[in-house]
């Protein structure tokens, strides 16, 4: 760099054309990290990990695959017995799934536990959210596509809450379907959207969340803000640049990451029924819907909200069926407006007053009972539990403008 | 990676910003390069800091004079050029129009693409009516007949199932159903997909206690998520299922029924 403009090198020729150099500097050997946080800030680098697992397992998958209704299910079975290596190419793409959620959770409730949503971080929430929906999209679509029992009739479960839409919500299933019935025309447009329409967006929005961290500055658990205090260079004093510190601390999370993953992988990659249900070895058969669906692990706390609304609202003529797709929804569409529902003067839940931190324990245990519950048997007490901890699932967050505005808070310490 | 001459010193500042020295001067010498225009001169100084110092100076007061340039321009082109007035109505014209005219492009376009997710020609022959039947059903018996991949229940109910139904009346919602069979018309034709969330009910014809009623009279359960209803389809209050097992258009032509056409 000591002189751009007289350098005859390779690089500086590079650079004039394309900012190479500039780029890396910003985003990596440059970009100012807090030197001191904790393991909850290696998820998002883990999350990175799983998504380019997945893609080059997904294109591995997709050489094999047949996306028709009278091939698919033949194809996965080529794949697990006649492919070599198809068996772990698979595997690894349905254990991917399930960690792509594990650590999205874990990264999303480090966001509240720590404020990461903040401003001026809104932004960097709200493609999060996005990148959350849009997995969960992902999921349901890829899950229909071995077309095994469970793909059908879970796909059943979901397509049909749009025809529970009032007016439009019959005819909306059948354009979606592409049929009068879930078939081998839903299954190729599926395989569609699973391949190129969702990955592309989701690729873009990796790349803004990303752009709009390095813009507003990574958090810490103490909600200090390293910007104020800065060396001669403009470096903050708290800070450390992210390469090489943050890319050599992720090395040996990525390994933990690395031995847990295929633990599973090779010894445990159905996961007892919770990774890939049991009635998926079985052929779609749509005269024949399994004794219980039960949605993947990862769904189950949001499917546990859809069926415990087993009311509606007569007098406005929303069904009991609606209401719970309305609340399904909210209950993900809640998460984008976080940032605007907390009024704390703090951002970490260490200097949070007791109110924030009953409502974060109230929330995530919920959440894990909703979760428990979505893949059990419906009876009458589960439902009761199920209709309680929605209510806890969405106090929180209602209840966090009023409880964050007038609790008491700690001060927050100058230095990190 | 830098070629640097022997006798030249170049000293990188910031980006654009640099000192260098010359031969046979023992002073640091200045370089700058401000939107592209390079200038260089002596600093008349030997100290390194003092230079940087001047070299700061010197760049504001270029930058200074550029900017008192450019509102003078500015000033200048009010007087040399007669101000064109826009014709905001016209402009708006315009930006409407090709709006507009944009907006039915997008719009066009996307019909074929819309369209194209709507069930094909080969979908809905597939989708054609289908004939069952009935001779062959015993009464208390369900014949499963698959029309649009849907199971449709066709239940030949018994005459102490049609006898049971009305005592049911204070549990389900809907007490009317036009399911209920007659004497006159002993067969139910129902659609075999809940109403909550598309499980297939099993049907449960016996009459004796279930570990879901106590005192079930025969019916349908969905095991998915307990929804109840009676042997005419009836939904039972307090279940997650909003309404009744849908009934498939239908029509009985003597001993055949036909699934897909209405009367």
């Amino acid at each position: 760099m000591a002189s751009k403009e007289n350098s005859n090198s390779l690089m500086s020729w590079i650079d004039r054309r394309f900012p190479v150099t500039e780029n890396l500097e910003r985003h990596l050997t440059k970009h100012p990290v807090p030197k001191k946080v904790n393991f909850y800030y290696l998820f998002g680098a883990l999350l990175m990990v799983v998504f380019m697992i997945q893609i080059i397992t997904g294109i591995w998958l997709m050489m094999f695959y047949t996306n028709t209704e009278e091939g698919a299910f033949a194809s996965v079975e080529y794949i697990m017995r006649d492919v070599e290596y198809g068996w772990l190419m698979r595997y690894m793409h349905s254990t991917g799934a399930s960690a792509f959620f594990f650590l999205m959770y874990f990264h999303m409730f480090r966001g509240l536990l720590y404020g990461s949503y903040q401003k001026p971080k809104e932004l960097v929430w709200l493609f999060g959210c996005f990148l959350l929906f849009l997995l969960m999209a992902e999921g349901f679509l890829g899950y229909v596509l071995p077309w095994g029992q469970m793909s059908y009739w879970a796909a059943n479960v979901i397509l049909s809450l749009f025809g529970a839409i009032p007016y439009i919500g019959p005819d909306l299933q059948v354009w979606i379907q592409g049929d009068f019935v879930l078939s081998g025309i839903t299954l190729s447009r599926f395989f569609a959207l699973h391949v190129v329409v969702v990955p592309l967006l989701m690729i873009a929005l990796v790349v803004f969340h990303i752009f709009a961290l390095h813009e507003v500055g990574a958090g810490n658990p103490e909600g200090v803000d390293i910007e104020k205090h800065r060396d001669s260079k403009g470096m903050p004093l708290d800070g450390a640049p992210f390469h090489p510190y943050k890319t050599f601390s992720a090395l040996p999370a990525i390994g933990i990451f690395f031995i847990v993953f295929f633990a599973i992988v090779f010894f445990a990659p159905t996961g007892g029924g919770y990774l890939i249900e049991k009635p998926n070895f079985e052929e779609a058969d749509f005269l024949k819907t399994p004794d219980h669906i039960a949605p993947v692990w990862y769904y189950a706390p949001f499917y546990s909200i859809l069926r415990a609304i087993t009311f509606g609202i007569p007098f406005l003529g929303i069904t009991s069926k609606f209401l719970g797709f309305i609340i399904f929804a909210a209950s993900i569409a809640i998460l984008f407006i976080v940032p605007w529902l907390d009024r704390s003067n703090v951002q970490s839940i260490r200097y949070k007053g007791i109110y924030s931190k009953i409502a974060m324990i109230l929330f995530a245990s919920s959440f894990i009972t909703l979760g428990y519950l979505g893949t059990k048997p419906v009876n009458e007490l589960r439902t009761l539990i199920a209709q309680i901890c929605t209510v806890f699932y969405f106090a929180p967050f209602i209840l966090m403008p009023i409880y964050t505005k007038y609790e008491k808070t700690l001060e927050v310490p100058d230095r990190l | 990676m830098f070629k640097m001459s022997k006798k030249r010193k170049h000293i990188h500042i910031l980006d654009g910003m640099s000192l260098y020295t010359r031969d046979r001067s023992p002073f640091y010498w200045g370089y700058l390069n401000i939107e592209g225009k390079i200038f260089k001169k002596s600093l008349k100084t030997a100290d390194k800091k003092e230079a940087e110092k001047l070299l700061f100076e010197w760049k504001n007061e270029i930058i200074n004079n550029l900017s008192i340039k450019n509102d003078k321009d500015e000033h200048e082109d009010h007087h040399h050029f007669k101000k064109v007035s826009v014709d905001q109505k016209r402009r708006n014209v315009l930006l409407i129009t090709s709006g507009v005219m944009g907006a039915v492009t997008v719009a066009g376009f996307a019909v074929p693409f819309l369209s194209a997710w709507k069930p094909s020609e080969k979908a809905k022959a597939l989708g054609a009516s289908v004939k069952f039947d009935l001779s062959k059903l015993e009464p208390g018996a369900m014949a499963i007949v698959e029309w649009r991949r849907t199971p449709i229940f066709v239940v030949h109910q018994t005459q102490e199932a049609i006898d049971n139904l009305p005592k049911l009346n204070g549990k389900v919602t809907d007490k009317a159903a036009e399911s209920l069979p007659t004497n006159n018309n002993k067969f139910t034709v129902l659609k075999g997909v809940c109403t909550h969330l598309s499980c297939a009910p099993k049907y449960h014809p016996e009459i004796e206690p279930k570990a879901w009623d106590q005192d079930w009279l025969g019916g349908f359960f969905c095991p998915c998520h307990g929804s109840k209803f009676d042997l005419a389809g009836r939904v039972y209050k307090g279940v997650p299922a909003p309404i009744n097992l849908e009934i498939p258009p239908h029509k009985f032509s003597g001993n055949t029924l036909i699934i897909g056409e209405s009367v």
